[in-house]
C-alpha cells in the first residue's frame, strides 16, 4: 500500500502539486486521471524517486520511502514507466528487458570478463524469462528489433513489458495509452489484469482514455491544479461536479448532465 | 568490413611509407607515441563513447603515471630522505587528518554558527601547523645537492612496476574527481577535470622536492626487458647477428630498441582492447548502454547510475595513467614542463572522434592515424614550409612563415576534424 500525505511539489513559484494526499490499496488497480497540466507526471515523479518533494511523505507498506532514488525504489518493489516512452534505443526489444532483472552475475565487471561460463546460464534464462514476457505481450516478433525502431505503441509496451522481468510490488503507469491504437490498447489492457490477477501486481494508471478506466481501474483518483478533487469508484467520481468542472469547464458541464440523465 | 580492412591497410601504408622514405627510425618512434597516444585515447573511449562522460583532464591523468614512473623506479636519495623525508610525510600526514577532521566536524555538527567556527579553527590551525612542519622539510630536501637531486627520489623499483602504479594514481584522483563531480549536473566533470588537470601539471611543474619541477628528472630506467643501445652494441650475439646481415651494428640497435617497445605496447593495447571488448559484450557492457541510452530509465530499471559512471570513469583514467607512466618510462625522463593541453588532452580527443566514439577499433585506427598526422608535420611540416616559400624573396613574410611551420600541426588537426564531422559525423569507424 501506497500513502501520500499532503505533498507539495514545487517549481520556483509554480506549485505543480499543492498538497496531494492519495492512498493506493495494496491489490487494486487505482486509476488517477485529470486535465493535462494536472500535475499527475509530477506526482508519480516524486513518488518513484525522480524529483524530490518540496513537502509531505510518501510511505509504502509503512516505511517512509520520500527521496530515495528511483533504483533504491526499484528494489523495494516499486517500477515506473514514462509518459514519453523511455527505450533504450540502441538495444533490440530483448535486450531491452534482459537488462532489468538486479544484482546479474554478469553486471560485475570482473565477472564479466572472468567468469563466462556463469554468465552464459544465466543469459539463457534471462534470455526466457525475456521471451515468455514477449510472448505475454504478443510482441515476440519484435524481439531482434533496435527498440529506436519501433512504434510508439510497441514502445509503450515494451515498458510495460520491462516491469514484467522482476516480482514488482506496485508498478505506476505513466499514460500507457498515449499514441496506442485500439488493438494494442486492449492488449495492455488485458496484460494488466492478468498481472493484477495472476502476479499480484498492485497497478497505479495515469491515462486519458475514459473508456480504459472505466473498465480496469477501481478506485479512480481525479487531480486537477496539483490537488486531489475526488478519488472513489469511476461511477461516483464522474458525476462529481467539481471534477466534471475541472475535466470540461463549465460550458460542457450541462451536456455532461444531461447525457448522464439519458443512461 | 572491407571498408575497415582498407582503411587499416591505408594506416599502416602511411607507417611504411615513412619507413621507407624516412627512415625505419622515424617511423617506429612515430608508432610507440602513437600506440601510447592509442592507449590513452581507449580510456578516453571507455568514458565518452560507453558512457557519455566528458573527460577535459586527459592531460592530468598521464601527468599522474608520469609521476608514478619518478615515485616508483628513481633512484633512491638516502641524504634526502635523512634530510626531509620524514618531515615531509608527517606533513602530509597532517593536511590529510585536517581535511579528515573538517569533514567529520561538518557532517557530525549541526548547522550554525558553532560549526562554522569549528571548522575555521581546524582549517586554520591545520594549515599553519601542516605548513610548520612541512616547509622546512622541503627546504631541507630542496637543498641536498640540487644539481642533481633536490628531490625525495624514487623507490628504485622495476619501471614495468610503476605501470600499474600510474594507473593506481589516475584511478584514485579519478575516485576523489567523480566522487564529488558525478551525480551532478553532468558539465561539472567537464569544469573539474579540466581544473584538476591543471593542478596536478601545476603541482608536478612546482613542486621540486617531489620530481625536481621544470629541472625535470632525467635517468629513469628502462622496463624490463627493453635493453639499452650501448649494451646491445656489446653484446657477442646481436653482433653476430649485425654481421651476418651485414647490418650496422648502431643503426640496428637503436630499431632494435624501439621495436622492443613497440611490441610491449602493442601487447598492453592489445590486451586493454581484449578486456574492454568482452567487458562490454556482457550483461554488464549492456547495462552500461542502457545508461548511456538513457539515464533516466537506467535508473528507474533498479541501476545505480552515479556508481556505474565512478566505476567507468576510475577504469577510463587508471587506463590514461598507465599510458601515461608507459610514457615516461619510453622517454627515460619525467619534464613537468611538456605537459600541455593541446598535445595531451585535445589531440586524444581528436583521436577518439575521428576513430569513431563508441567503437574501440575506431580509436585505434584513429589514435594511429592521428598519432602519425601529428608527429611527422613535426619532422617534414617545416621542409613542406620551406619548399612553399622556396620561390619567394627573402622578407619578413618568409620568416613568419617558416617560422610558423610547427604551429601548423593544430591548425590541420582542426581541419581533419572538420572534414571527418562533416563528411563522417560518427567517425570513420562509427559503432555499430
Ligand atoms: N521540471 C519542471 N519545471 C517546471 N514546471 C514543470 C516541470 N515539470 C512539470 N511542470 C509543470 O507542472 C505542471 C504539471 O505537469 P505534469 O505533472 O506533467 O501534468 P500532467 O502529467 O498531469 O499533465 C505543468 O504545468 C507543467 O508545465
Ligand atoms: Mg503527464
Amino acid at each position: 500500500m501506497i500513502v501520500v500525505e499532503d505533498l507539495h511539489k514545487h517549481f520556483g513559484g509554480f506549485h505543480a502539486v499543492d498538497g496531494a494526499s492519495i492512498r493506493i490499496e495494496t491489490g487494486s488497480i487505482t486509476g488517477l486521471i485529470g486535465p493535462n497540466g494536472a500535475g499527475k507526471t509530477t506526482l508519480f515523479n516524486v513518488i518513484a524517486g525522480r524529483l524530490k518533494p518540496t513537502s509531505g511523505r510518501v510511505i509504502m507498506d509503512g516505511e517512509d520511502i520520500t527521496g530515495l532514488s528511483p533504483h533504491e525504489l526499484f528494489h523495494k518493489g516499486l517500477l515506473r514507466t514514462f509518459q514519453i516512452a523511455h527505450e533504450f534505443g540502441s538495444m533490440t526489444v530483448r535486450e531491452n528487458l534482459m537488462m532489468v532483472p538486479a544484482s546479474q552475475h554478469g553486471e560485475t565487471i570482473w565477472n564479466a570478463v572472468f567468469s563466462r561460463g556463469r554468465i552464459a546460464a544465466e543469459e539463457k534464462r534471462l534470455r526466457e524469462k525475456a521471451d515468455e514476457v514477449l510472448d505475454f505481450l504478443t510482441i515476440s516478433h519484435l524481439a531482434d528489433q533496435k527498440a529506436a525502431n519501433i512504434s510508439g505503441g510497441q514502445k509503450k509496451l515494451l515498458e510495460l513489458g520491462r516491469t514484467m522481468m522482476v516480482d514488482a510490488k506496485i508498478v505506476f503507469l505513466d499514460e500507457v495509452g498515449a499514441g496506442v491504437n485500439r488493438t494494442l490498447l486492449n492488449t495492455i489492457g488485458d496484460a494488466i489484469v492478468r498481472l493484477n490477477k495472476e502476479r499480484g501486481y498492485t497497478f497505479c494508471v495515469i491515462e486519458h482514455d475514459m473508456d480504459f478506466i472505466a473498465r480496469l481501474c477501481d478506485p479512480v483518483i481525479v487531480m486537477a491544479e496539483g490537488k486531489v478533487l475526488a478519488q472513489g469508484p469511476v461511477d461516483v467520481v464522474k458525476s462529481d461536479e467539481r471534477v466534471i468542472e475541472a475535466y470540461l469547464g463549465r460550458g460542457l458541464k450541462n451536456k455532461v448532465k444531461e447525457e448522464a440523465a439519458h443512461a | 568490413m572491407s571498408r575497415n580492412f582498407f582503411l587499416f591497410a591505408a594506416m599502416a601504408g602511411l607507417y611504411a611509407l615513412t619507413g621507407f622514405l624516412l627512415s625505419w627510425n622515424v617511423s617506429l618512434s612515430i608508432l610507440n607515441t602513437a600506440l601510447l597516444a592509442t592507449i590513452m585515447a581507449l580510456g578516453v573511449n571507455m568514458q565518452w563513447g560507453y558512457a557519455g562522460l566528458f573527460n577535459t583532464g586527459v592531460m592530468g591523468f598521464v601527468a599522474l603515471g608520469g609521476l608514478a614512473v619518478v615515485l616508483t623506479s628513481a633512484e633512491p636519495t638516502p641524504d634526502a630522505w635523512a634530510a626531509g623525508g620524514p618531515g615531509i610525510v608527517f606533513g602530509l600526514l597532517l593536511g590529510a587528518a585536517t581535511i579528515a577532521a573538517a569533514i567529520f566536524a561538518w557532517k557530525r555538527m549541526a548547522a550554525g554558527r558553532l560549526r562554522t567556527l569549528v571548522l575555521l579553527a581546524i582549517l586554520i590551525g591545520g594549515f599553519f601547523l601542516f605548513r610548520a612542519v612541512f616547509d622546512p622539510a622541503v627546504t631541507a630536501v630542496e637543498a641536498n645537492n640540487p644539481a642533481t637531486y633536490g628531490n625525495l627520489g624514487g623507490l628504485g623499483l622495476p619501471s614495468l612496476l610503476a605501470w600499474p602504479v600510474g594507473g593506481l594514481f589516475a584511478a584514485l584522483a579519478a575516485w576523489a574527481i567523480g566522487k564529488t563531480a558525478l551525480g551532478l549536473r553532468s558539465d561539472y566533470l567537464a569544469i573539474a577535470t579540466l581544473g584538476i588537470a591543471e593542478i596536478i601539471t601545476s603541482v608536478l611543474r612546482n613542486e621540486d622536492w617531489l620530481d625536481r619541477g621544470v629541472k625535470n628528472v632525467l635517468k629513469l630506467p628502462r622496463p624490463w626487458p627493453v635493453p639499452y643501445e650501448v649494451n646491445l652494441q656489446q653484446n657477442p650475439a646481436f653482433l653476430d647477428f649485425t654481421t651476418r646481415w651485414e647490418l650496422d651494428p648502431v643503426a640496428t640497435s637503436t630499431i632494435f630498441v624501439k621495436l622492443c617497445y613497440t611490441s610491449l605496447f602493442a601487447a598492453v593495447l592489445l590486451i586493454a582492447i581484449w578486456l574492454t571488448e568482452r567487458a562490454l559484450k556482457s550483461p554488464w557492457g549492456r547495462m552500461m548502454r542502457a545508461i548511456r541510452d538513457n539515464e533516466v530509465a537506467a535508473e528507474a530499471m533498479g541501476k545505480d547510475v552515479t556508481r556505474r559512471h565512478l566505476q567507468v570513469f576510475i577504469l577510463g583514467s587508471a587506463l590514461i595513467g598507465i599510458a601515461g607512466a608507459m610514457m615516461t618510462s619510453m622517454d627515460g625522463q619525467l619534464t613537468p614542463g611538456t605537459y600541455n593541453p593541446l598535445r595531451y588532452t585535445f589531440l586524444i580527443w581528436v583521436m577518439v572522434i575521428v576513430g569513431g566514439s563508441g567503437n574501440n577499433w575506431g580509436t585505434v585506427l584513429g589514435g594511429l592515424l592521428i598519432g602519425w598526422l601529428w608527429l611527422i608535420v613535426e619532422s617534414i611540416g617545416p621542409a613542406i614550409m620551406g619548399g612553399v616559400t622556396a620561390a619567394m624573396a627573402d622578407g619578413p613574410l618568409k620568416q613568419h612563415l617558416v617560422d610558423s611551420a610547427p604551429h601548423m600541426r593544430l591548425l590541420s588537426m582542426g581541419v581533419i576534424l572538420l572534414l571527418v564531422l562533416r563528411f563522417s559525423p560518427r567517425g570513420l569507424i562509427p559503432e555499430k
